[in-house]
């Protein structure tokens, strides 16, 4: 087809359209849904006895800390990365996934410091834990891909990575609030490990979702 | 894009937004020549230009409602342009990677004991219907033996330009040949 014929496709195509609100105020109000599905989790299954005094443990603090700056920073970057020319600064992908990766990090320098072997037995994975992680995140994750998609990723792998990490990072802050067990193998093991599957479905499945925008 | 054309754009996109059928067309041949002049100064004179015009168009269109009124037009419009760019490029470098070794030419060129059917006139004139520029380039290749630099610094192309059209006229080619066969 020439572009000619195309531009008169095109313009006979046109539809009155209602452009999307800004990148900053769809992630806010994906951010109190978000919130509205943590705490909805921890009130109906119940918040751990010692929340107040794992707060104080450095360890727990500091994993919570990056799982909160991962969902603050994920989102907004999912949302601008689907906005053409909004998201351009590299830092904007970077700051999630150093946040993601500052929360194992955290749990192995505790497994390390304590001397215990990470695979012992009896096993540290509760499906309880994996089976809250996986709800929230599919709840927040879904709901985070289904906006994004409305707009348009250029970057579909970047976008869904971002966005899953949002996800994962409100399965996981939530059940961090609920889970009694500070064990580093469990962590690591229980809630990381099931982490990065949901991860590796959120690229697979959510990368694919991000590119139906382009077909006609 | 000079201040004064992104403003003009930004105008136009508003009234598109809108549904305004005549602004949009006029914002679609702006951004035509602003695809163009963009794709050149990128990469040159390569023969895929109009692949790269054509799916910025469609991108645009699809992408119309994330135009955000208060924001700049120029990021918005060079950002669909340059990912179609990288796009077509890729799509490009990976056709030339996978069929440029299977030479189709080589084939309707080969001596007669290789296809006992083949006809020397019929590929002369298949190539004399050929675009001038794929013309010239095949002729140069597999009738006067000259080199795709050679053709290249001729013609005022990249020799990845002078393989795209050789491609290109192959496939023509091949199609055309084809069919004479089946008759």
């Amino acid at each position: 087809m020439k572009t000619d014929d195309l531009i008169v496709q095109l313009a006979r195509s046109a539809r009155p359209v209602t452009p999307l609100r800004p990148p900053v105020v769809r992630a806010a109000w994906w951010f109190a849904a978000a919130v509205g599905v943590m705490i909805g989790a921890v009130v109906a299954i119940g918040p751990r006895a010692d929340l107040a005094a794992a707060l104080g443990r450095p360890a727990f603090l500091g994993s919570f800390a990056v799982l909160l700056i991962a969902l603050a920073s994920a989102a907004p970057a999912a949302f601008m990365l689907s906005v053409p020319g909004a998201g351009r600064s590299r830092a904007l992908h970077v700051l999630p996934v150093l946040a993601v990766a500052a929360w194992p990090a955290i749990w192995l320098v505790v497994l390390a410091e304590a001397g215990a072997p990470v695979v012992q037995r009896p096993t540290p994975f509760h499906w309880a834990c994996a089976i809250e992680i996986v709800l929230c995140a599919l709840a927040t994750g879904g709901l985070l891909f289904a906006m994004v998609s409305r707009a348009a990723p250029l970057r579909p792998g970047w976008t869904a990575v971002v966005a899953s990490l949002a996800g994962i990072a409100a399965g996981t802050a939530a059940t961090q609030l609920i889970c009694p067990l500070d064990d580093p193998r469990h962590q690591l093991i229980g809630h990381v490990l099931t982490a990065v599957v949901v991860l590796g479905a959120g690229l697979l499945g959510g990368r694919r979702a991000l590119e139906t925008w382009r077909r006609p | 894009m000079t201040p004064e054309q992104e403003r003009q754009c930004a105008t136009f996109m508003r009234l598109a937004q809108a549904g305004d059928q005549e602004a949009y067309a006029s914002l679609l041949v702006l951004l035509t020549q602003a695809t163009r002049r963009f794709t050149r100064a990128r990469l040159g004179g390569v023969p895929w230009i109009d692949d790269v015009v054509q799916e910025t168009l469609l991108t645009i269109h699809r992408a119309l409602h994330t135009y955000d009124p208060a924001r700049p037009f120029g990021p918005w419009f060079y950002a669909i342009a340059s990912n179609r760019l990288i796009d077509a490029a890729r799509r490009e470098r990976r056709v030339m990677s996978r069929e440029i070794p299977r030479d189709p030419a080589l084939d309707v060129a080969a001596p007669a004991d290789r296809d006992e059917h083949l006809d020397v006139d019929a590929i002369h004139a298949a190539v004399r219907g050929l675009p001038p520029r794929q013309r010239d380039v095949i002729e140069g290749l597999k009738f006067r033996d000259e080199s795709v630099s050679d053709i290249a610094g001729r013609m005022k192309m990249t020799t990845s330009a002078v393989k795209v059209t050789a491609h290109r006229g192959y496939r023509t080619l091949r199609k055309l040949l084809g069919g004479r066969r089946e008759d």
